[in-house]
């Protein structure tokens, strides 16, 4: 059963970097595209905890960082940090966390709110670390023609995919998960 | 208590270590470029997803022309009755019409290259858009050919337009079975050109304004534009015998839509669009110069 958990976010991970790449960008009218790979990290921070979002959500960055022949470990450090900041806001600290023994339930625009918070943060994120490489954009193209669109399109996207991936990632209990851990 | 504390240890070890993984990887990335680890790590992942990025290519065609198909739609109030009409007549067969027609435009303006005076200098090695990055901070797209093709770092890759093809990058990685290619448009890419007709030249970057228009650095402000022409710019080789330029001259680039001088400046502002949609590249041709 775990086993068929990993091999599900790894495909799930795997194909939403490959669309991202491949069909996304002809699909768009500008040149960027919904984030796809975020919203599966999003969706792995708010059903299945930090640590399959952050290593789904590194392997995907890789993945599109490579395919693309862009700098590696961009798109895998903001992933990881965008799973980490989901998931430690759904979760709480740490001692909430012990003590209830899972992520809470929320409610679809709740999650959707996540999803497009977290679609700013790694965007606006992504635009300083490429300015701080030297490879930024001017500003204003920047917020107009990449962060705005990608943000409208990724919660669009969000909003449609947020559901199935719910379906698709069944909320694990507090009992699945000391079922799963090691004795 | 549900969760141990082990468990909690579990995640702060898998984040820390896969954000140093990150770091470490940019770091290695930002030295090397294209070489070393980073590029053993990008080729190998290229030619895994290479065959399954074709794959889901192919499946989302028809998905993608039905798109341009509604997009176009939207655009041509114009012909809203003629659409109309053919709208009864679609379904499913319909936008796949589209889709091959518009392929087989595609591929009839490249054959019309290939047959031009303008290629006769080249093999062409045809090639289909498998992937393209997703924003704006990196300009590249991956072909379905590779090095198994005979496709070599730094060959010309054009796209059809019009009767002619236009420049739209090169190639600046490779495996056996699929290649990247860094777009003219790509904020690293620098190509020197020359403006015809006439003697101007050089070097064309992505504008500091809108990275999809070209900017023409380095022509002298004494450097004759005519600009009551059609003022078309190609690439252009250097002048000298000890550096040799990256791509062989006289593949069309685009054409000069703005001139401009300032009194404080000793050189012209130029800028360039390239005849080649970046929106819409799915059959390009990959040039190999012919060597006599």
């Amino acid at each position: 059963m775990r086993m068929l958990d990993a091999l599900r976010i790894v495909l799930l991970a795997f194909f939403a970097a490959i669309l991202q790449v491949s069909a996304a960008p002809q699909l768009t009218p500008t040149n960027s595209t919904p984030d796809l790979v975020l919203i599966v990290v999003v969706a792995l921070a708010l059903f299945r905890g930090v640590e399959s979002a952050a290593l789904a959500g590194f392997a995907a960055g890789l993945l599109v960082d490579a395919v693309t022949g862009q700098r590696l470990g961009v798109s895998s450090l903001l992933y990881v940090v965008a799973a980490w900041a989901v998931a430690s806001r759904v979760d709480g600290d740490d001692d909430t966390l012990m003590a209830t023994g899972g992520p809470a339930r929320m409610s679809s625009a709740r999650r959707l709110l996540y999803a497009i918070a977290a679609t700013i943060g790694v965007q606006v994120s992504y635009a300083v670390l490429q300015w701080l490489l030297g490879e930024g954009l001017p500003f204003r193209y920047t917020i107009d023609n990449v962060i705005l669109p990608v943000t409208i399109m990724t919660t669009i996207a969000a909003a449609l995919l947020l559901p199935l991936l719910r379906r698709a990632l069944p909320r694990q209990t507090g009992l699945d998960v000391r079922r799963a851990a090691p004795a | 208590m549900l969760i141990g504390k082990n468990r909690l240890i579990r995640r702060r070890v898998i984040i820390g270590l896969l954000l140093a993984a990150s770091l470490t990887l940019l770091t290695l990335s930002f030295r090397q470029g294209s070489q070393g680890v980073t590029g053993d790590i990008q080729r190998t992942a290229l030619a895994i997803t290479a065959p399954v990025s074709g794959v889901v290519h192919r499946v989302t065609q028809p998905v993608v022309d039905a798109y341009h198909w509604t997009a176009g739609l939207v655009d041509a109030r114009q012909e809203n009755e003629r659409l109309k009409a053919q709208l009864d007549r679609a379904g499913a067969n319909a936008v796949e019409n589209e889709g091959l027609r518009a392929q087989v435009a595609k591929l009839q303006q490249e054959l019309h290259y290939v047959h031009s005076k303008a290629a006769a200098s080249y093999d062409e090695i045809g090639a289909t858009v498998t992937a393209q990055s997703p924003n704006d901070y990196s300009r590249t797209v991956t072909l379905d050919v590779g090095t198994a093709d005979g496709v070599a770092i730094n060959d010309p890759v054009v796209a059809p337009y019009g009767d002619g093809a236009g420049l739209i990058g090169r190639v600046i990685s490779a495996t056996a079975s699929s290649s990247i290619v860094m777009l003219i448009v790509d904020h690293n890419s620098a190509v020197y050109g020359s403006i015809m007709p006439g003697t101007a030249k050089g070097l064309l970057v992505p504008s500091d304004g809108d990275p999809n228009v070209l900017s023409m650095d380095f022509v002298g402000i004494d450097e004759a534009v005519d600009t009551s022409k059609e003022l078309t710019v190609v690439t252009a080789t250097y002048r000298t015998n000890k550096l040799q330029p990256l791509l062989p001259r006289g593949i069309p680039i685009g054409r000069v839509t703005n001139v401009s001088e300032s009194d404080l400046s000793q050189q012209k502002t130029i800028q360039v669009t390239p005849f080649v949609d970046f929106q819409d590249l799915t059959d390009v041709l990959v040039l190999k110069p012919r060597t006599p």
